[in-house]
């Protein structure tokens, strides 16, 4: 496919990688998923360059980011905003913006929420490995020679810089931004119970339920270690090894839980408490630590409605027909 | 009483995005088998994303916008009683041959491993090569090897102390496992030998050596030829 030169990186940050909608099908091989941890934000990004939702983006944490635009394009931002400006111009958080050979895009200040996304059209062009362009890091697997993005690198995307019928300054709207909760309120968690709920106590389960708990230092890609009360397991803390979901909350015989994220291993033998919903993944993927988490439990059904009401929001939104009637 | 697959599934939900489906309660070949067929059996159905076959289960991801929760419990409960009905034949299991070289210079536990055990080295390597093993799962990093079926005469336990780099083709012990590094990663197990073969290549299709189910044997091998096959294959 024909590609074009798009971004040179100044500035990468503590942590710049391209993801996309993760490397679905390899799992049994031990291959994990990866993509991007939010994955709302990742479409939402997508959508506002026209671009199928799971394209390539730039995965951008915590700030500290600078890069020239290497031609004119369709570009846009989702996920936390990062106090990002275009030639010195505040962007701000879920929009889409035109860029110019020579532009830069630099992040400001301190954010709240530790990830963003920026899309250009077409999406950005690097290797498919293993059906996809996400990076995973521990192995070295796609992205840009299996690496995160160092200052100099250059970028290439597919296709025509303009999709037809794309206009700059488009926002998304509000419920579509991954949105934490206000300073000080805690990140609350929907969760699916089980596979493993009962390897735990009923003191366990209550603890889990209704304590809050607390993102730790140790928080990255794969997994979000949480502090707090301790766990309580009904008999031993190991199982026989077997498959992960993302999401899934495991306790280790320490008794703090830890939420398993985009690069999660493929299988693993703690018990797993519960399931984080699929709707409530992007908020945990953009906690710092320190931030509070508390756990909810929902049903299977209810978490679903949720996934396909956002699916749907999102589709509606994307084909600009929101707007013009609703659903 | 050799373990066998329970008479019923036990379907367990992962969130709304993912099943396990448990087959029995432990590690032997007999429910590794309906784990694997089961994990075939379940293959192209409209919905289902992935089917992941471990000890005792099979992780199955599915899209719920696709295939309901309820319609695809049906599904692995209709596939169960088929496979109840009519086992496939599991005479046909593929064994692929690993070579290993047990040099000290790469499998530095093995002289512990046969300390601890009361043998010599050549008798662990001896013991090590006998058996066709199962390949029970892979996982820990792309492509890297669990296998079952290691003689109790050299179980052994984790080092205490694991290594901050364990290089890629490393054939280990853990207690009553032993599998292949396929990449260089951070690791516990008692390094007693290692293969020339790359494990795994994303480049490669498949890109690992062997999946669930398949038979893996070890063929000695001494450091000249190892040098050799690590020259001539990338």
């Amino acid at each position: 496919m024909k590609t074009r030169p798009i971004l040179r990186i100044r500035r990468p940050g503590p942590l710049t990688t391209v993801q996309d909608g993760g490397r679905w099908g390899y799992q049994h091989l031990g291959v994990p998923v990866s993509g991007a941890m939010d994955p709302l934000s990742l479409r939402v990004a997508n959508a506002l360059v026209s671009n199928p939702w799971t394209a390539a983006v730039l995965e951008i944490t915590l700030g500290g980011f600078e890069a020239e635009f290497l031609g004119p394009t369709a570009a846009a931002l989702a996920g936390t905003d990062l106090g990002f400006e275009l030639d010195g111009t505040p962007l701000g958080p879920g929009t889409s913006f035109r860029a110019e050979a020579g532009s830069v895009l630099g992040t400001k200040g301190r954010p709240r929420g530790c990830r963003a996304y920026l899309a250009v059209a077409g999406g950005f062009a690097v290797p498919e490995v293993l059906g996809s362009r996400s990076t995973y890091l521990p192995a070295r697997l796609g992205g840009l020679e299996g690496r995160p993005l160092r200052q100099g690198d250059e970028l290439r995307a597919y296709g025509p810089p303009f999709p037809p019928g794309w206009g700059p300054g488009r926002r998304a709207p509000p419920e579509l931004l991954s949105p934490l909760p206000p300073p000080g309120e805690p990140i609350r968690l929907r969760v699916v119970l089980g596979p493993q709920a009962d390897r735990f106590t009923r003191s366990g389960l209550r603890t889990f339920l209704a304590e809050r708990f607390e993102v730790s230092p140790q928080a990255d890609r794969m997994g979000y270690r949480l502090e707090g009360p301790r766990i309580e397991h009904a008999g031993p803390a190991d199982i026989l090894s077997d498959g992960i979901a993302w999401g899934a909350v495991q306790v280790p015989a320490h008794g703090r839980p830890i939420v398993l994220m985009a690069d999660r291993q493929t299988a693993g033998g703690y018990p797993k408490i519960a399931t984080v919903v699929r709707t409530d993944i992007p908020a945990l993927a953009q906690a710092m630590p320190g931030d509070p988490v508390t756990f909810e439990a929902v049903s299977l059904w209810d978490a679903r409605e949720r996934l396909a009401w956002q699916t749907l929001r999102l589709r509606r939104w994307a084909e600009g027909s929101w707007e013009a009637g609703g659903l | 009483m050799t373990p066998a697959p329970w008479q019923r599934p036990r379907i367990l939900p992962c969130g709304e995005t993912a099943l396990t489906v448990e087959v029995g309660d432990a590690i032997a070949p007999e429910i590794h088998e309906r784990v694997v067929a089961l994990a075939q059996a379940l293959e192209g159905i409209r919905g289902v994303i992935a089917r992941v076959p471990t000890y005792r289960s099979v992780f199955v991801e599915y899209d719920p916008l696709e295939i309901s929760y309820e319609a695809l419990v049906l599904k692995v409960e209709g596939v169960w009683t088929d496979l109840v009905c009519a086992p496939p034949s599991v005479s046909s299991q593929r064994v692929i041959e690993i070579p290993v070289c047990y040099d000290p210079e790469f499998g530095p536990d093995l002289p512990e491993v046969a300390r601890r055990h009361g043998l010599t080295p050549t008798e662990v390597v001896k013991i090590h090569t006998a058996p066709t093993y199962r390949v029970y799962m892979l996982g820990f990093t792309p492509g890297f090897l669990f296998l079952g079926g290691l003689s109790p005469r050299i179980h052994t336990p984790r080092r205490a102390e694991p290594r901050a780099r364990v290089p890629a083709g490393s054939v280990g012990i853990a207690g009553p496992q032993t599998g292949v590094y396929s990449l260089d990663s951070p690791g516990g197990w008692q390094i007693i030998g290692r293969t020339p073969l790359r494990m795994f290549d994303p480049q490669r299709q498949p890109p690992a050596r062997a999946v669930p189910g398949m038979g893996v044997r070890f063929r000695p091998i001494d450091a000249a030829t190892f040098r050799a096959m690590k020259k001539s294959k990338t």
